[in-house]
């Protein structure tokens, strides 16, 4: 489990989603700059959820962290899916072909 | 206006503990944060519905999305290319068909872009394009004026196509070169200046 984004001591909001599986409570994040395509974004994060066991924990304005279960054995896929996606970042990184298959967590930034 | 779903406000501390155990069948638990209701509020009136979203992304080809996009993409970077080289490079001479620099960018445009971009940002295009070609063939005039009309143009045509979202940021790259940035590659980060998470 990741920690969470904020400060420990900071007020934090825990949605909580009428939703069965964690990948498709991103349809209730609307307001995120992330959401320009949400049909495609939420297909992305099915997808992240069968191939990699990766799910949303959290979610920003402009960012959002998926836990990893699996090693995305295709890490690049993943990032040319994201920079498709309008993302600009995976875990600090420019989001380009770049090794993240043993990463636990993604966090990735919409610039 | 609260969102249509139920939230809890705890620390951030507990936050984790509470999601990592969160356990009620038939519903998920994420973290958001304090700012979430305000930006709701600024969103509210265009919110889709969930459930539809869902529907679509389990029916959506998501191989077939990305490859398409990927192929638009290229498609507009070589346009806006051709254009960031009719605005900053020199022109050459009339085309042999006699028709202006522009008018040749805005035919390329047309067909590049004819069934997906919405005709206002062609006709925008169009015209920012010919006033471009014009500023920068006038040998006795000031460019810089030109120029910066020419980017706030641009910016209006950047916001008519937000539906074109993979290419906002070579038309940023075009914008920011005329505001002399060091490096125009790279876009802001004003949404993480207001975002409490921000690394």
């Amino acid at each position: 489990m990741s920690k969470t984004p904020a400060d420990p001591a900071v007020e934090t909001v825990i949605a909580i989603l009428p939703v069965d599986d964690p990948w498709p409570s991103l349809a209730w994040m609307q307001h995120g700059s992330y959401m320009h395509q949400p049909v495609p974004l939420l297909a992305a994060a099915r997808d992240m959820a069968l191939r990699c066991d990766a799910h949303p924990i959290s979610a920003t304005s402009d960012s959002i962290r998926f836990s990893v279960g699996k090693p995305a054995k295709a890490s690049e896929d993943v990032a040319m899916m994201f920079q498709t996606l309008g993302a600009s970042t995976l875990n600090d990184a420019e989001i380009a072909p770049h090794d993240f298959s043993k990463a636990k967590e993604w966090l990735i930034w919409w610039d | 206006m609260k969102p249509p779903f139920e939230t809890l406000t705890l620390l951030a501390s507990d936050a984790e503990a509470f999601v990592t155990d969160f356990d009620r069948p038939g519903h998920s638990a994420l973290v958001t944060g304090p700012w979430f209701y305000t930006e709701f509020d600024e969103y509210v009136e265009s919110f889709e519905d969930p459930h539809v979203l869902i529907q679509a992304a389990r029916d959506f080809d998501l191989a077939a999305w990305i490859a398409k996009s990927s192929a638009q993409q290229t498609q507009f970077e070589d346009t806006f290319g051709a254009l960031f080289q009719a605005m900053t490079g020199p022109l050459p001479d009339a085309p042999p068909d006699g028709s202006s620099e522009a008018q040749r960018y805005v035919h390329a445009a047309r067909q590049r872009f004819a069934d997906e971009a919405p005709p206002d940002f062609i006709k925008d295009l169009e015209a920012t394009l010919e006033d471009a070609s014009q500023a920068m063939n006038a040998p006795q005039a000031d460019p810089l004026p030109e120029l910066l009309n020419i980017m706030n143009r641009l910016q209006k045509v950047q916001d008519q196509a937000e539906s074109l979202d993979d290419n906002l940021r070579t038309i940023q790259t075009i914008s920011q070169f005329f505001m002399g940035e060091q490096d125009p590659c790279r876009s802001g980060r004003r949404n993480r200046d207001r975002d409490p998470a921000r690394r």
